[in-house]
């Protein structure tokens, strides 16, 4: 492949730079929150993306139309790539089958129904994600009562349910299919 | 704007295969498949754009005709499919955190108190839906009264593991 078609895989550079930056903030101020780290590495990974981009519309001298699509798709691209990232991250944070697999792994001879219970457990998962929540401000504890804070998650949760309507045919996990 | 266009149709065909055989009948293996029906979709879209479609024009966008271009289509279907495949896990099974965000809402501009949200998070719920899927996509399988990991587990685990104590996290949960 021509040197001059490195650029096609700028969102793949953009997202090596969001994994470096990101670590490195999580790792080096850990205070800061896991949050503002994955913002942080996301926006250091667009800027590379475009920093190619401008480089090869500048040094192949195209046309207006051709750098604003190729931009718009190395964009897109990367954005996709920066969500499935994020969403990674937030797989090793809070899913629970992967808190599982890590306890079994952990324990030298497995470990029994009873024996999982004791190390993870759902008193620990309701307690671990208002925490989490409270702590990202998308839920307040006023009087012993909670309510909603920051609407983003209420606003995902609704897109979720919409999503297993139409592909699931019902709201829950444990609902009868409509 | 050729690549942007082809890719987001091949996708959109995927999506769409997707939901109708969702909605006849829902797999048991739901991520592999969903894994194989999207990788099916770009391989044998892409043959047919480079074999039988260099002369078509949709909406006057032309097929790519290059390497270039098809790797770039390629890279970017490839991300949706992933984004998508890691979303999905969200849809296939409920989220604590969504729940309580919903009971919440739910509760309206009273508010809900903390012992209402405990009755509805009990290990049944929790857990064991969890640790069978655990079972279903073969990363554990159960002997002698207990649960171990197979060799897709630990090497899942590891990934896991490794990427948590990169960042200095926790256990997560």
């Amino acid at each position: 492949m021509p040197l001059l078609h490195i650029h096609i895989l700028s969102p793949l550079f953009g997202l090596l730079t969001n994994v470096v930056v990101q670590v490195s903030r999580c790792r080096h101020s850990k205070n800061r929150g896991l949050l503002r780290s994955v913002f942080e590495g996301f926006v250091s990974g667009y800027a590379t993306v475009l920093a190619i981009e401008v480089a090869y519309c500048v040094s192949t001298k195209a046309d207006v139309v051709e750098c604003v699509g190729q931009i718009t798709l190395s964009t897109i691209t990367y954005v996709v790539l920066g969500y499935g990232y994020f969403h990674f991250i937030n797989l090793g944070e809070t899913a629970r089958r992967v808190r599982i697999l890590r306890e079994l792994w952990e324990s030298q001879d497995g470990l029994s129904v009873d024996e999982l219970l004791m190390r993870y457990n759902a008193s620990e998962i309701f307690s671990i994600r208002l925490r989490r929540m409270i702590n990202n401000e998308q839920l307040e504890l006023r009087n012993g009562r909670y309510y909603i804070g920051n609407p983003v998650m209420l606003y995902m949760a609704k897109a979720m349910m919409m999503m297993k309507l139409i592909l699931l045919k019902k709201r829950g996990e444990f609902e009868q299919q409509l | 704007m050729t690549v942007l266009f082809y890719g987001s149709l091949l996708f959109g065909l995927g999506l769409v295969v997707h939901v109708v055989i969702w909605r006849i009948h829902l797999p048991k293996r739901q991520a592999k498949v969903i894994f194989l029906l999207f990788t099916g979709s770009l391989c044998c879209g892409s043959y047919i754009l480079w074999k039988y479609c260099q002369g078509l024009s949709i909406l006057g966008f032309h097929p790519p005709s290059d390497l270039a271009q098809y790797l770039q289509l390629w890279l970017y279907y490839v991300s949706l499919t992933l984004a998508y495949m890691i979303t999905y896990s969200a849809i296939e099974a409920d989220s604590p955190s969504l729940i309580i965000i919903m009971r919440i809402h739910e509760a309206g501009s009273s508010g809900l108190a903390k012992e209402s949200l405990e009755g509805i998070m009990n290990d049944r719920i929790l857990i064991e839906p969890r640790v069978k899927d655990l079972l279903v996509d073969k990363m554990a399988d159960f002997q002698e009264g207990k649960y171990r990991l197979t060799k897709k587990g630990v090497l899942i685990a590891r990934l896991f593991t490794f990427c948590r104590g990169v960042m200095k996290a926790g256990k997560g949960g």
